[in-house]
């Protein structure tokens, strides 16, 4: 396998660097993009292709230049932490993990046992794998999406073999009878990204996403009863750009409400309605100087529909609300929050009772953000924390108004684990969940079962770059 | 100019160069060189150290999205970058117009 000095670059910063795993992934990826755009520049002058590679590491300097701990980038001793290569198809294993002497924090009878499901099966030819979205449709049906990437593998030692994504990812999707998950035909449509599922029937069910390595308009995925299509995503008539859908909502086939961000930078807040034909631009408030993101909706009628994210104005992003009357969409005001914050999640039980969650950085400290709508006010409801810092990825709805919240977090002993947290109709819980044997994993999103407890993905990396597919049955009796 | 010598200033020049528009790392170091005309050289990965301790300051925010299947962070100026500059500027006019003066009277 031939070289790539760019991957090898990587591949050694990779394992010099210190901190957070997704700050380290943002640095790489950040770093990587410079590099290939920098070589992509170089080659389209003339230079032979390793060439232009080299020269635009050596341009981009040696990484003891890249700063000192006091600067942000770390590099705490020369060592290789390569990946190394591991079968890319999990065995169907069910781990079950009972806890019987949880810790005082986390709850001792709300959950007694949560399931780890570690067997979706992956195509060998995807090295890197991960699922973002979740729905859980009836106790016999649902639906899981996410992106897979074929590895290159290349030695960097005798002993140590690199692996690097090979982009651009395709859209991977399972369907889930209600023990088992199923791969299922995908559209094929290279670099798009999808993040969120969402389902009004079992005929009726929406992947969204936003633009990627096709740079063409972008498209979401509707599922109607068949197969997948890809439905197109339409432009703001005004010098706006491509829109990223976050969320969709659906209330039938013929009624859907979506929300995202548009282009340029991906900081202008957007929805968009279904008619049962194609999607149209709604108006949203946004001044010149508040730029903002939708991150979750629900539409609970066609005049009903709530939306949360994050807005910047003149100061740090705050919690964003917005809600459709049938005729317009206007913010709603929600206690301020000192710090950065925003919320990303919301899960409506009925139009008196809507939960949305999000983040919270405070000073150093980095919490859950959950604020409740009565029918009047939202206000701010406090959870036990889950760390040191947490991320909060998903917040979804049972019927019997429990909901489940999962995402990732840092505490005092854990670099990066998945955490997750339950309502129970009366109070917030600390789940416990089975602690990986190694490498680290997160929770992208979860969907309550009809049956109780929830259905959470995200991805595991049991070493390196690799990463697979995660699944965990969270089960409460 | 030497890299050591840039260093100290390479935060004010990053918002410099940021205040017209926003950019990512690659378009900042180009757009760093066109400024100074060709004057600043220095190992490109020194500016994301940099940008990273603007953004922990709430001087510069930043979005990423996706550019031909890479992730792209592009950074903008915030409006406490702008005020900012704006008191670095002037703190750096008023310390080369002494510069230059001492010089000057030097004959």
């Amino acid at each position: 396998v031939s070289l790539d000095p760019i991957g090898e670059y990587l591949q050694s910063l990779a394992g010099r660097l210190r901190g957070w795993p997704w700050k380290r992934r943002r640095v790489l990826a950040e770093v990587e993009d410079h590099l290939r755009e920098s070589a992509e520049v170089a080659e389209a002058a003339g230079a032979d292709r390793a060439e232009a590679q080299r020269s635009a590491v050596e341009r981009f300097g040696d990484t003891a230049a890249l700063g000192s701990p006091r600067q942000g980038w770390s590099v705490p001793r020369v060592v290789v932490a390569a990946g190394l290569a591991v079968a890319a198809v999990v065995a169907a294993v069910v781990v079950v993990v009972e806890r019987s002497s949880p810790s005082p924090r986390q709850h001792a009878s709300a959950i007694k046992l949560v399931m780890r499901v570690a067997g979706v099966p992956v195509a060998a030819r995807f090295k890197m794998s991960q699922l973002a979205g979740v729905v859980v449709v009836s106790a016999r049906d649902g639906w899981a999406i996410g992106s897979a990437s074929r590895g290159l593998r290349y030695p960097i030692s005798k002993t140590f073999i690199g692996i690097a994504p090979v982009w651009p990812s395709h859209l991977v999707i399972y369907h889930w009878d209600g023990s088992r998950w199923h791969p299922f035909p995908a559209p094929n449509v290279p670099g798009t990204w999808f993040t969120q599922l969402s389902a009004s029937s079992p005929t009726n069910v929406w992947a969204s996403g936003g633009p990627g390595y096709d740079g063409g308009q972008g498209h979401l995925a509707h599922f109607t009863g068949q197969r997948w299509q890809l439905v197109h995503v339409p432009i703001p008539p005004k010098g706006g750009g491509h829109i990223f859908v976050s969320g969709v909502s659906p209330i039938s086939s013929r009624l859907a409400f979506a929300v995202g961000a548009a282009d340029p930078f991906y900081i202008h807040p957007a929805a968009l309605r279904w008619n049962g034909r194609r999607w149209s631009i709604m108006r949203v408030p946004n001044g010149p100087d508040t730029d903002g993101t939708l991150d979750g909706v629900a539409a609970l009628s066609a005049s009903d529909v709530w939306a949360v994210g994050e807005s910047y104005y003149h100061g740090p992003w705050q919690p964003l609300i917005e809600h459709f009357n049938g005729h317009t969409w206007s913010i709603v005001s929600s206690p301020p929050i000192s710090g950065r914050a925003g919320l990303s999640s919301i899960a409506a039980i009925s139009p008196t009772n809507i939960w949305a969650a999000g983040y919270w950085q405070n000073g150093h400290h980095g919490v859950a953000l959950v604020e409740h709508y009565n029918g009047h006010t939202w206000t701010r409801i406090s959870v036990p924390p889950a760390g040191t810092q947490t991320n909060v990825r998903s917040l979804t709805a049972a019927r019997d108004g429990q909901l489940w919240l999962v995402g990732l977090r840092q505490t005092r002993t854990a670099s990066y684990e998945p955490f997750a947290e339950q309502y129970t109709g009366q109070s917030w819980k600390l789940l416990a969940l089975p602690t990986p044997a190694h490498g680290w994993s997160t929770l992208l999103s979860a969907s309550a079962l009809p049956t109780g407890g929830a259905i959470a993905v995200g991805y595991g990396s049991p070493r390196g770059w690799i990463y697979q597919p995660l699944v965990e049955q969270i089960t409460t009796s | 100019v030497r890299s050591q010598a840039l260093k100290g200033h390479l935060d004010l020049l990053l918002l410099a160069a940021l205040r017209s528009e926003p950019a990512h790392g690659y378009l900042l170091v180009q757009r760093l060189a066109v400024m100074s005309g060709g004057e600043f050289d220095l190992p490109e990965g020194t500016i994301y150290p940099a940008l990273h301790r603007l953004e922990a300051a709430r001087l510069v925010r930043s979005r990423s999205f996706v550019h031909r299947g890479r992730t792209r962070r592009v950074y903008e100026m915030t409006a406490a970058g702008e005020r900012a500059l704006a008191g670095e500027r002037a703190e750096w006019e008023r310390f080369a117009a002494g510069v230059m003066r001492t010089l000057e009277a030097s004959g």
